[in-house]
């Protein structure tokens, strides 16, 4: 069957743009960028829009990843060693600020769209650190997962 | 596949089992402890015993977000004597969606249909208007684990 080009274009228009939107938190009036990026459990990333200077919008997960992450492991740990290694590889791939557990990153107003997908991608990536056993945390970076040298294509239009 | 596997009643089990505090006052912890952005406190309990379990013991989690009113989690895992743990429930705050859940409270429950081919255990979820802050998710969790003796302050440096 030939693939139609223009058919699948306007699906994926189409729904990635359902899939992605802008609103306001109903209890206390944040404005929340909604995205399909969700943890295993399924609950979504919460990632909040802030202004920031310059007319630049703040991407930001209010240290949501970071207290997730508690639950589930030694956040002390998070930042030592191979695993901190590992992430601030991470914060550097996907051009994200991670500012004591709280993860953020600023664009200009007409490049949400790729910073969104950058940003989610950040939040996994940093949700992933909790996959790698102590052992491998422990060790050397050859005995990482192969994986772990795909990298972000950061646009670089994004700042921050 | 998960090494886990319990039926209904053994989940019921250790659900209702009567629960005693034996690691009492525990700090919280802020974390990072340079401009924290949440505080975190852990108790470890101990099930009466039973002849499924024997000496059971459970772990109850308390997270509380400094950032975003909203942001809070607590919990209950099940700690086997091989050394892992089982989380049982987590009882979440509403500052973030579940699928159709938007911004609501919410609860992760274990049931028997959460160990098919997975890692870790999928968790059920349902929403919630049985609590809508910590202190709240904290009482259900106690009346839903049978937990007794629990010193768990809700607030920073209690």
């Amino acid at each position: 069957m030939a693939l139609d080009i223009d058919l699948l274009q306007k699906h994926l228009c189409k729904h990635l743009g359902e899939a992605v939107k802008v609103e306001r938190r109903h209890y206390d009036g944040a404005v929340m960028l909604d995205t399909p990026f969700r943890l295993p459990d399924g609950d979504i990333f919460p990632i909040q829009l802030l202004e920031a200077e310059n007319g630049l919008i703040r991407l930001t997960d209010r240290g949501f990843t970071y207290m997730r992450i508690s639950i589930y492991d030694d956040v002390d740990a998070l930042e030592a060693g191979r695993r901190g290694e590992l992430l601030r590889r991470v914060v550097k791939e996907c051009r994200v600020q991670w500012d004591y557990g709280e993860v953020y990153l600023e664009t200009a107003p007409e490049k949400l769209a790729e910073a969104a997908i950058l940003f989610g991608q950040a939040l996994t990536r940093i949700w992933d650190l909790t996959y790698l056993s102590k052992s491998i945390a422990g060790g050397d970076m050859n005995s990482l997962p192969r994986w772990w040298d795909a990298s972000c294509a950061a646009p670089s239009e994004v700042s921050g | 596949m998960t090494s886990w596997n319990f039926t209904e009643e053994e989940l019921a089990l250790l659900r209702s089992m009567p629960k005693h505090e034996i690691e009492p006052h525990e700090l919280w912890l802020a974390k990072p402890p340079i401009r924290p952005r949440h505080v975190q406190r852990r108790v470890v309990f101990r099930g009466e015993w039973t002849p499924e379990f024997g000496d059971a013991e459970f772990s109850v989690y308390v997270r509380m977000g400094l950032i975003v009113e909203g942001d809070f989690s607590c919990g209950i895992s099940y700690l086997a004597t091989s050394g892992k743990s089982l989380i049982l429930a987590r009882y979440d705050g509403k500052n973030h969606k579940h699928g159709e859940i938007a911004y609501r409270p919410h609860i992760h429950w274990l049931t028997p249909h959460s160990f098919d081919e997975v890692e870790a255990p999928e968790l059920e979820v349902n929403a919630t208007d049985r609590f809508d802050t910590l202190e709240g998710a904290v009482y259900c969790l106690t009346y839903d684990f049978n937990l007794s003796d629990i010193h768990i302050p809700s607030t920073f440096g209690g």
